[in-house]
């Protein structure tokens, strides 16, 4: 998803739910820091490297793509962008190794999600903020990995456009090229993807390089084969997912303010949304690359404030200022505090489910072993917790 | 049906671009023969240059031999292309009529008989064993890739088939 979902979308959502707009707006300036918070923006303010949430394109075209990269792109990628759906899923006639990276792939209303929300219970806007990203992340990003994998995120040249015609869709054959400097052409069916390469573990096999800009854009309605489909075809209707998104996210923002006692798979909190429910319905459906400016509309509309646009420099100074006790109750601090605890949970559960794809994970309480220092943090309020 | 409708498409291309590939190589092979290979060309052309004294008589022969070569190959490498590009065609959707996969009948027993021509005369004293052994595994290579295509696109045209009796009779 793009910043028009994960900043505007999350700060209507989170209005919706009964946050003040002061809140909404940590939380949805949260959610969309989940896109921005690099190694190289974390080298900057001098925060954990461990806390990066993302990778930039230059961070990925220098990314290492042996045994101990692949294990770092996935930790990164799988924790916070395509949340793996089922760890223990089954297949006939595979080996361990693609059994791995099947076991991956991204879909709504995991065991996963449900551990992401509920870590979420209880902690900073900040960490919510982080779990509206996910939670947001697994409707666009389903039926991706996010793992570097030519046998999982490939696609063929079987790739339909499913545009509105009277009552039906008409397929219309969609020409990717790979020309990062062109913007796509919505008009006549030209997108950009990731060069095809052979190599199994190539960077651009990472998540939906391979399907390009289609699943983060709200109005797509698209066809296609997935390589880990045996020919099925998949067809993916944006807008009702990004609805079905937005309606989880308040139930989920509902829950963790304390309305419902606990946070079910598949359900949404469709009701709420009745008054605006066509507004809403129009913004995601409308063909566009960017639909900014119609939820900024929406959102000032809904809370009756300005919005004010995402900055990534907003909270730098305050936290590069802040002395080392203080760093970590800053806002930035918060943030990264709540990333480590996310990344530590999935690549936790990834480890335990037998896959190594995601690196060895330790309980540092329990085995006493010291460790990434960035993760001690986690360990230390653990024990004031306790 | 669809999906096994796609699934046989797309073997449909794979094979039929392995049987292009099958063409060049046959083209290649053919070359490195004639470049490499002149002491056993000489073997077996000594015989019939012997019949003739002139050298002109003999010069002639050699252009014949060598131009009998090139247009064989020439007929084999279109023969090839044709039906590994009609099955490819007809992998991505298109339809093509049955002659292609006729031809690749005679191909088949043709590659058999290659095959079966290296078994008997192999001879696992012979100097150069290991080309002996790759050009079985080649020939065999070709004869299995030829045969998947063969299955694939009998399958696809038994869906479409079907495919097309069902919306007729939903019509």
């Amino acid at each position: 998803m793009q910043i028009d979902f994960h900043y505007y979308a999350t700060y209507a959502a989170a209005f919706i739910a009964g946050y003040s707009h002061e809140e909404a707006l940590s939380i949805a300036y949260s959610a969309q820091f989940v896109d921005c918070c690099t190694r190289t923006f974390l080298s900057k303010v001098k925060g954990p490297l461990a806390a990066a949430t993302t990778q930039s394109q230059l961070e990925l075209a220098e990314a290492r793509t042996d045994i101990l990269g692949l294990q770092e792109i996935t930790r990164i990628w799988a924790s916070f962008h395509f949340l793996p759906y089922d760890l223990y899923a089954k297949k006939k006639f595979c080996g361990k190794r693609y059994l791995d990276k099947y076991r991956l792939i991204c879909n709504t209303n995991s065991d996963l999600l449900v551990k992401t929300v509920q870590l979420a219970a209880g902690s900073d806007l900040q960490s919510i903020g982080i779990a509206m990203h996910i939670l947001a992340d697994t409707w666009a990003h389903r039926y991706f990995a996010g793992t570097p994998s030519l046998v999982i995120n490939n696609i063929n040249y079987y790739f339909y456009e499913l545009l509105p015609s009277g009552e039906f869709f008409k397929p219309r054959k969609i020409t990717f090229r790979h020309s990062p400097n062109k913007s796509d052409d919505l008009v006549e069916g030209l997108y950009t993807n990731t060069v095809f390469q052979s190599n199994e573990h190539s960077v651009m096999n990472l998540g939906h390089g391979r399907a390009g800009h289609l699943p983060d854009y709200s109005f797509a309605r698209y066809k296609y084969l997935p390589a880990w489909g045996d020919y099925d075809v998949i067809v993916k209707d944006n807008p009702t997912d990004y609805l079905h998104a937005f309606c989880q996210m308040i139930y989920a923002l509902k829950f963790l303010r304390g309305e419902h006692s606990a946070f079910l798979k598949d359900t949404y909190d469709v009701n709420v949304i009745t008054p605006w429910f066509d507004e809403i319905k129009e913004i995601l459906t409308i063909r566009q690359k960017d639909a900014s400016g119609d939820w900024l509309a929406f959102c000032e509309s809904l809370s009756g404030n300005l919005i004010e646009p995402f900055s990534l420099e907003k909270y730098q100074e305050e936290y590069i200022q802040a002395s080392k006790q203080e760093k970590d109750h800053t806002f930035l601090g918060r943030f990264f505090l709540g990333a480590l605890a996310q990344k530590s949970m999935v690549t936790h559960e990834i480890f335990s489910s037998g896959n190594h794809l995601a690196g060895f994970s330790v309980d540092y309480l329990k085995s006493g072993i010291k460790g990434i220092r960035d993760y001690q943090k986690l360990v230390q309020r653990k024990l004031e917790n306790l | 049906m669809q999906k096994e409708l796609r699934k046989n498409q797309d073997t449909l291309i794979v094979t039929g671009l392995g049987v292009i590939f099958f063409a060049f190589w046959n083209i290649v092979k053919t070359v490195m023969f004639l470049l490499l290979c002149q002491d056993k060309i000489k073997d077996l052309t000594e015989p019939l240059l012997s019949m003739y004294s002139l050298p002109e008589q003999k010069l002639f022969f050699n252009v014949i031999f060598y131009s009998l070569i090139t247009i064989a190959e020439i007929i084999s490498f279109c023969f090839t292309m044709y039906i590994g590009l009609s099955a490819r065609a007809e992998g991505m959707g298109g339809s093509r009529s049955c002659i292609y996969l006729v031809l690749s009948f005679f191909l088949v027993f043709f590659n058999l008989g290659l095959i079966y021509y290296n078994i008997l005369f192999f001879d696992i004293h012979f100097e150069y064993l290991s080309d002996e052994i790759m050009a079985i595994i080649f020939e065999l290579s070709s004869f299995f890739t030829l045969l998947q295509m063969i299955i694939s696109a009998i399958k696809v045209k038994i869906i479409r088939h079907k495919l097309a009796r069902r919306s007729s009779h939903a019509n």
